[in-house]
């Protein structure tokens, strides 16, 4: 539970290494939270990788739209600081270091499931764009 | 005479427009805006100056632009040679692209804008940032409390190569290669000398810094919204950024298993 709360002071991190507008990086902080909180309660009802990296970027891009449509600033502040804590970090590491030690059978199973969550990430930002994509056809008619 | 003169004065405004549209749609790419939204300002600077016929398109390394008036066209290109996310920026450009779509602005007034929102970053809170990300980042993935220091060390670390390097403008993939090296023989000389235990979670947390790279995946979201070109070629360039870091980081822990 706690992890939350560091992912979220890790959005903010980069919002502020981002220069981000003072006023915010509250949005940015909660964005991070966000978006683990969306992993956390897809992986514990799916508990596959690639269903849940789906379902947090799913989220995090919805919630950036509405705080871009309800802020009046790009949507890429929020999209590009509430995406990080998802991003496998962790499993590229962890295929490295099993390649440098010798393990190839961990360090295969590091690396599918870094891309796991690429290819999860990357359906979510589809799908998303897609349906953002939608609405904002209809409200221009 | 006087049509001469006339003639000349639009030419003036024409090649103003162009400059000026093109200024703001190179800041805001360079401050990491998706492609679509740089077309779509661009656009709509210059037929807020009501001039009807115009084709932009840019792609992630360069921004080609043509207008005319009926009578005269010109055509500008810029090219993009790096980019340096800067969100503050971007939010202000937008405003500003606002402002002139409304009411014309003079250009006076708007190359002062671009001008003062150049000048807004500042090297003490980059700083604040990274050691914040780099130790909670490290605390996330499971680190205790010493380990999440000795990250936010490498993070000061690596800050100050940072400024010593983008100062020589290196390659992209040379530079995430450099940092992810340095990381990795920081941390292993730390954690062989004894302070802090998880060398991985401290690895880790201090590979977040270069993920920015790595986000370009979200690039996606570029594809479609119909700019394939740059969508792939920045898709492309976030995995070769994936496995230029993870070589990094491989050669430094090889290193460190030679010297243990």
């Amino acid at each position: 539970m706690i992890k939350l709360l560091f992912a979220a002071v890790g959005s903010l991190g980069f919002g502020i290494l981002f220069n981000a507008n003072k006023n915010k990086l509250v949005f940015i902080a909660i964005g991070g939270f966000v978006n683990y909180l969306a992993y956390l309660i897809s992986f514990y009802f799916t508990s596959t990788l690639f269903v849940s990296s789906l379902i947090c970027a799913f989220v995090t891009l919805i919630y950036s739209e509405l705080m871009a449509y309800v802020s009046k600033a790009p949507a890429t502040i929020f999209i590009l600081t509430g995406l990080i804590p998802s991003v496998p970090g962790a499993s590229i590491f962890y295929m490295m270091q099993n390649l440098v030690i010798g393990d190839k059978t961990l360090a295969l199973s590091s690396c599918v499931e870094a891309c796991e969550i690429i290819l999860g990430i990357v359906s979510g930002v589809a799908l998303a764009s897609v349906l953002i994509g939608l609405i904002k056809s209809f409200r221009k008619k | 005479m006087t049509f001469f003169f006339m003639e000349v004065v639009m030419n003036i405004a024409l090649n103003e427009v162009l400059s000026l549209s093109l200024d703001i749609g190179e800041r805001m790419l360079k401050c990491g805006a998706e492609i679509s939204r740089v077309e779509d300002t661009i656009e709509r600077i210059i037929t807020g100056y009501s001039l009807k016929s115009n084709e932009v398109f840019v792609l992630n390394s360069i921004i080609i632009a043509t207008i005319s008036n009926g009578e005269n066209s010109i055509t500008e290109t810029r090219r993009i040679k790096y980019r340096n996310i800067d969100l503050l920026e971007l939010e202000n450009l937008n405003d500003l692209s606002r402002k002139i779509c409304s009411n014309n602005i003079s250009r006076k007034e708007v190359l002062n804008n671009i001008e003062s929102y150049k000048k807004s970053s500042n090297k003490c809170f980059t700083a604040i940032g990274m050691m914040l990300a780099s130790s909670s980042f490290t605390l996330f993935f499971g680190g205790t409390f010493i380990d999440s220091i000795v990250s936010l060390v490498i993070a000061l670390v690596l800050f100050f190569s940072d400024l010593k390097i983008k100062k020589s403008s290196l390659n992209n993939f040379i530079y995430n290669f450099f940092s992810s090296f340095l990381i990795g023989i920081c941390a292993v000389i730390i954690t062989s000398i004894g302070i802090g235990t998880n060398l991985d979670k401290i690895i880790i947390g201090d590979i977040m810094l270069l993920i920015p790279g790595l986000s370009t995946f979200i690039s996606i979201n570029d594809i479609f919204k119909g700019d394939t070109v740059s969508g792939i070629s920045r898709f492309t360039e976030g995995i070769f950024l994936a496995l230029v870091i993870a070589g990094g980081i491989g050669i430094a822990l090889s290193i460190g298993g030679a010297i243990k």
